[in-house]
């Protein structure tokens, strides 16, 4: 079952085309990977895929729905079934992580407070932060506030049918970057949720189902991670294996030091 | 759907025209046509604002009832309404209190020679220094104190949300950022900017009575002064003036931090633009009620 499709998408800043034409369908259970170049887009798919930013031509189908001529309200019910884990974590900084977890539950259920602390304690053990409820995120290291980002964005009941991360692991250890990835993986697993995931790290590619590779604008290449390491484009090539020679020419050789 | 998608196809293609234009630029006729635009869409936003949060607040009154803060509107998230309650009194009543008491004593002082010359000290300075700070004095530097503490304050909160991802986070939970982060502070303002203003009403008056007192004007002729010079009128007139001031102050400050972008340097931009739209907006407000209530 085909839970995102998106459909010629394009989207600009300014004069700027960002994405020219995206073309993609996620399964339902999944879990799709978008590499490619810093400022390719990546993130700003995510952020289209979750009505955060409006495209400018295109359809975004959410579960059969198209979100794209949805209004704010409208688009508030859908992102009810979403979770989105920003790259910087996001958590609000005046509220506890109690308050942060239990957010939407006290904004969307008629939970009792006894009932949301239960839910919260949960979703902060399925991530390994037991305990933690009373401290503000400025207490917490990088890799615990992407964990409670985590535990925010699945809290919600009934959980969300959709995660998005953006770059999850980018500035953890090696260590954190594993567990993270494991929870992507487990949150998958006992929610049935599908996530799309945007990432530079190969150690997330490697546990996808698919990955897509965005490039000047469009997928450049679409395939499983293994696919995509025997591939003969010479630009998914150069990227998967980071040589700074190929066909994607960052800094001008010739120019003088 | 393609007619609508021609229509944006179209208007796109208007954009960049424009865009284009803007970036070639005529001097002056650009920079001109620029703070005409900012203005334009600072007045668009602001009432897009404005009738958010009325709705919000009219379905919450109307739809009542128990159940998720999301679905029984925004008035009732009660918890967020008191605590911005609170810190908007804690905000503005201090320095209110101390600026119209010392303006009360201003207005007392100067004039109290002038009417003594005339023989008329005991029978108008109480009622001058009310009608002062009463029609004019009270609601305005109420306003204008809670501007610089508060105000400023709900843009530098709402901007670093906004620049953090945090105003990101709570669209992508389904909550819409005016019902959690501008309605509880729009109500907040309306309802403590009116009660700063009788509070400081109260301190102005005492204020003048310190100096009449000192030119030997006892409270009784102090009062009688006041009853025969003011009129109802003069102190609901104030208050209406303070709860206009008080949607102006917190939607003004609310959007500016919204729309703000660009880092640290944009939380400071969209500070220093949120304080002084608030003081043009208070005082171009003023002069249009004061004409309104009382000389029309």
């Amino acid at each position: 079952m085909r839970m995102i499709v998106i459909r010629n998408l394009m989207f600009r800043r300014g004069t700027r085309v960002i994405l020219k034409d995206i073309n993609i369908d996620i399964f339902h259970g999944s879990v799709l990977s978008v590499i490619g170049m810093s400022g390719c887009g990546k993130s700003t798919l995510l952020r289209l895929i979750a009505g955060l930013e409006r495209p400018h031509r295109g359809e975004i189908l959410i579960a059969g729905d198209d979100i794209v001529c949805m209004d704010e309200r409208q688009l508030e019910r859908v992102r009810r079934s979403m979770g989105f884990v920003f790259q910087s974590a996001a958590l609000f900084d005046y509220m506890t992580v109690y308050e942060n977890v239990a957010f939407p539950l006290r904004r969307h259920t008629a939970h009792a407070e006894a009932e949301i602390k239960h839910r919260v304690a949960t979703k902060l053990a399925l991530v390994g932060l037991e305990g933690t409820e009373p401290l503000l995120p400025s207490e917490l290291s990088g890799g615990m506030q992407k964990r409670v980002g985590l535990a925010r964005a699945i809290a919600m009941d009934p959980p969300p049918q959709i995660l998005l991360y953006d770059e999850p692991t980018s500035g953890l250890d090696p260590i954190m970057t594993a567990v993270i990835n494991d929870l992507i993986l487990r949150v998958r697993d006992e929610l049935e949720v599908t996530s799309v995931v945007v990432t530079h790290d190969m150690a997330s590619i490697a546990l996808s189902d698919q990955v897509a590779m965005i490039h000047n604008g469009v997928i450049e290449a679409l395939g499983s991670p293994g696919e995509l390491r025997e591939t003969t484009n010479p630009i998914v090539d150069q990227f998967i294996h980071g040589r700074s020679v190929g066909p994607i020419d960052v800094v001008d050789a010739e120019a003088e030091l | 759907m393609t007619e609508s998608a021609v229509t944006l196809e179209s208007r796109s293609s208007l954009a960049d025209l424009l865009l284009k234009r803007r970036k070639r630029g005529v001097p002056l006729l650009t920079p001109l046509g620029n703070v005409v635009l900012s203005l334009l869409s600072f007045i668009g936003g602001f009432i897009h604002l404005l009738f958010a949060c009325l709705s919000g607040a009219l379905t919450s009154a109307l739809n009542c009832r128990l159940g998720p803060v999301e679905r029984r509107g925004a008035l009732l998230d009660f918890r967020e309404t008191v605590r911005q309650m609170q810190i908007v009194s804690w905000g503005v009543i201090g320095i209110a209190v101390v600026t119209v008491t010392s303006s009360g004593m201003v207005i007392a002082m100067e004039t109290v020679d002038q009417l003594k010359q005339f023989g008329m000290a005991s029978a108008f300075l109480g009622g001058g220094v009310a009608y002062a700070t009463m029609r004019e004095m009270a609601p305005v530097l109420a306003a204008v104190v809670a501007t610089a503490s508060v105000g400023s304050a709900f843009t530098a909160q709402i901007a670093s949300m906004k620049v953090t991802e945090q105003v990101d986070a709570i669209r992508s939970m389904g909550v819409s950022p005016v019902r959690f982060l501008v309605i509880p502070r729009f109500v907040a303002m309306v309802i403590m900017i009116p009660v700063v203003t009788v509070i400081a009403d109260y301190c102005g008056v005492l204020g003048g009575f310190v100096i009449a007192r000192a030119h030997g004007i006892g409270w009784p002729i102090y009062e009688s002064s006041i009853s025969n010079f003011i009129a109802p009128d003069d102190f609901v007139g104030g208050l209406i003036k303070a709860t206009v001031f008080g949607i102006l102050i917190s939607l003004a400050a609310c959007h500016m931090g919204l729309r703000t972008r660009g880092g640290a340097a944009g939380v400071g931009r969209a500070t220093i633009a949120s304080v002084v739209t608030c003081i043009t907006l208070i005082y171009f407000f003023d002069t249009l009620l004061t004409a309104l209530i009382w000389h029309v």
